[in-house]
């Protein structure tokens, strides 16, 4: 309960816990939000791809700097270029499809909501994966 | 749209069918991880790293003809101020083209990532007058200088583990792996150009290739120092 929620005399306004905020939009098939999730996800992998692209023009940033190892810098290279391709850009894209698309064409839902939902979760769970497989991993020439 | 079509094709045609004239020079060039081989076919030549070629003109044109092949991974040619980016894909021989007008050196490195040390894959071209070619050709043709005074040097050399991927002609050593070591000292730089070709760093290099090139395919061989004095006083009489 909010101590700086207004009160109406004789209404009762229950807030929602934060945990019913989440269990709701980690359980959605609501395709609207889960086109929220899909671009949320893919800013985050923005973020960190950002970051790889940043480390790689430090280093190519002057003749013979090294700043990261070769192998380093092979791993940084190829997780940005995946990144950006799988976890941003087609993200983005399918987050807008899933989000425009059905109240373009005036459907409820999309047809199968609950694969919408597992498809996205599915896709999460990739995109973390594949960084754990970089973190899990680290002396691998 | 067919204009462009027309025009387009007949370009590319004009480039990738280019008639070879007869002073036209052949050279294979084989890209490894991370050196390049390169050979004159019909001159008996076998090198590394730098390449020459001749100057061209106009009027008399001596262009150079390329073989573009790869023993292990894709690598790329690329000269800037000579032609562009052609690559070398394994199982796939290119073909290109180069016809400088200036005498000169020009620089270039491998444009095709091929592992850890692509970045010091460079590449020296030399551009000759046709009397410097010759001079050139005629000195690449002969075999190792037989010195008696670094037979210590040769026997380190031909003992170790050196002659398995190394070779210079006229001795037990030819293997084919490492770059061809028959005129060293011709070379401006050694390791593909990672480093000038001084007898300090090419000490460094032989005791431990790590150390300039981490990750080089040649091991370091764990010799004595008297061992790597006596292999680098032989490869200095490599000329």
């Amino acid at each position: 309960m909010s101590s700086n929620a207004i009160t109406v005399p004789g209404v009762q306004i229950d807030e929602k816990p934060w945990v019913d905020i989440l269990h709701e939009w980690v359980t959605t098939v609501d395709h609207k939000r889960l086109g929220v999730l899909y671009i949320g996800y893919a800013l985050l992998f923005l973020v960190v791809a950002g970051i790889e692209a940043i480390v790689i023009g430090i280093q190519l940033m002057y003749p013979h700097n090294d700043f990261v190892s070769p192998q380093v810098f092979n791993r940084l290279f190829t997780m940005h270029g995946t990144t950006m391709i799988f976890f941003v850009a087609m993200p983005i894209l399918f987050g807008f499809a899933n989000y425009l698309v059905p109240l373009m064409i005036g459907a409820r839902d999309m047809a199968f909501p609950r694969l919408n939902a597992f498809s996205f979760w599915l896709s999460a769970l990739g995109g973390l994966l594949l960084y754990f497989s970089q973190e899990a991993c680290p002396t691998f020439r | 749209m067919l204009t462009y079509l027309y025009l387009s094709l007949s370009l590319i045609h004009a480039i990738q069918d280019a008639p070879q004239p007869p002073n036209a020079i052949e050279v294979t060039a084989i890209g490894h991880q991370y050196w390049w081989e390169f050979r004159y076919p019909k001159l008996g030549i076998v090198t590394a790293n730098e390449l020459h070629i001749p100057v061209s003109d106009p009027a008399h044109p001596a262009p150079t003809f390329l073989n573009l092949l790869s023993a292990d991974t894709d690598h790329s040619f690329w000269i800037p101020e000579l032609a562009g980016k052609t690559d070398l894909i394994p199982n796939h021989p290119n073909r290109m083209w180069m016809d400088p007008h200036h005498a000169g050196i020009f620089l270039g490195q491998c444009a095709q990532y091929c592992g850890v040390q692509h970045a010091k894959m460079l590449l020296r071209v030399s551009v000759d007058s046709r009397e410097d070619l010759a001079a050139w050709i005629r000195s690449q043709q002969q075999p190792a200088v037989q010195d008696v005074n670094v037979a210590a040097g040769r026997r380190v050399f031909e003992g170790t583990a050196c002659i398995n991927c190394h070779a210079v002609a006229g001795t037990n050593a030819n293997g084919r792996f490492g770059p061809d070591l028959t005129h060293l000292m011709s070379r401006a730089t050694i390791a593909s150009g990672a480093a000038p070709n001084t007898p300090e760093k090419l000490r460094l290099w032989i005791q431990d290739p790590n150390k300039i090139k981490p990750g080089s395919l040649m091991p370091a061989m764990q010799l004595s120092d008297a061992d790597v004095d006596a292999v680098v006083s032989y490869m200095e009489t490599l000329r």
